[in-house]
């Protein structure tokens, strides 16, 4: 009987002994982290950060779309905005089409057809494409055929621009924006509309923004 | 003695529970704020330590105090040359501190319903006893309510 218990208890010990080899980590991960663009993060220094990209696009389309100038036309203005002419003389880094890019998606499902926007950019593009049509490589498509491809009214112009400041002692840093948006008249040369965003944060500037 | 300690323990335990705020089953102090209703064509304070009033039941009966740190002076909505709705409203800062207030603006439809045209937080500096404007546009004609919210800075 002893024996017996014995080899019960020593056969025991040892499957207990193999079941704790296992390599499995069941612990929990790190939840991933999603944040407001809308407010400022957890990460912030005095840099251009989402929250102010979204603010400074919004308050510039709501006052593009409040211009008589603009909006009240019978015929609906044709309106170049890319970051071609939009220049970044700050000391930030920032990817200027991050600007230009929301301005303009968000101006022309606002607009709802009261303004018409030119895709430039892709000009080439679309200069390749009419040449196929016509030259009869490809089909004339569905919509329609035009003399030539659209002419702006206005484009888009401005600038990005910062002053910087630093207290050499605690190396705690400030730096002032001002972001400029201008629409040119592309016939007159004159400005028909302008706005300006300005912001100056200050921090212990410890954040490397890419 | 026994009688005494008694009522005494029952007499605190009562004013204890009177004490307590309670609104709509929050307990503790909770602005009145918290639980009201936002109606549309309002301005309301989202950040409860800039303006709320608390309610308190006592044994003699609701005892209301109002945290006053910054108040809406004027307010009015029109608008504009090109048919969308403005609101403004003017913010007083009470304190002897500078202050960072952000408002956003949500539009709606005659029938209330949204228009999905929600603006970004738009800040604006309040100085130490003085007043800012706050004003949103909507983005198109066809906005008719609004509910406007603020809060402190961030």
């Amino acid at each position: 009987m002893k024996y017996f218990l014995l080899t019960v208890a020593a056969s025991t010990m040892v499957l207990a002994g193999c079941q704790s080899t296992s390599t499995i980590d069941n612990s929990a991960g790190r939840a991933t982290v999603y944040e407001d663009t809308r407010s400022p993060g957890k990460v912030q220094g005095v840099g251009v950060e989402s929250q102010d990209i979204m603010a400074v696009t919004d308050q510039m389309m709501r006052d593009m779309l409040s211009n008589p100038q603009l909006m009240n036309r019978d015929v609906s203005p044709r309106i170049i905005i890319d970051s071609q002419y939009f220049t970044n003389e700050s000391s930030s880094r920032i990817n200027k089409n991050m600007l230009t890019d929301r301005l303009r998606i968000n101006l022309n499902r606002a607009a709802n057809g009261r303004l018409t926007f030119v895709g430039r950019e892709y000009a080439d593009m679309v200069e390749k494409e009419r040449d196929l049509k016509r030259m009869g490589v490809v089909d004339g498509g569905t919509i329609r055929s035009t003399q030539a491809t659209a002419g702006a009214d206005f484009r888009l112009v401005g600038r990005i621009m910062s002053l910087d400041a630093m207290d050499t002692q605690s190396q705690e840093r400030s730096r002032y924006h001002q972001i400029t948006f201008e629409l040119i008249d592309l016939e007159l040369g004159t400005y028909v509309w302008s706005g300006m965003y300005e912001f100056k944060k200050s921090a212990q500037d410890d954040i490397m923004y890419r | 003695m026994k009688t005494k300690l008694a009522l005494v323990t029952a007499l605190v335990l009562t004013l204890a529970a009177c004490g307590t705020t309670t609104q709509n089953g929050y307990t503790g102090a909770n602005p009145v704020q918290r639980t009201t209703t936002n109606e549309l064509n309002t301005i309301v304070f989202i950040d409860h330590s800039l303006n709320r009033t608390d309610i308190t039941k006592t044994m003699f009966g609701e005892k209301v105090s109002n945290t006053v740190k910054v108040t809406l002076d004027r307010s009015g909505m029109s608008n504009t040359a090109t048919g969308q709705l403005e609101v403004w409203t003017m913010i007083r800062n009470r304190t002897d501190y500078d202050l960072q207030i952000e408002g956003k603006a949500l539009f709606f439809d005659a029938n209330q319903a949204p228009l999905m045209d929600e603006s970004m937080w738009r800040r604006v500096f309040v100085p130490a006893n003085g007043t800012a404007i706050y004003k949103e546009t909507s983005l198109n004609n066809r906005a008719e309510y609004f509910l406007v919210e603020l809060r402190e800075g961030r």
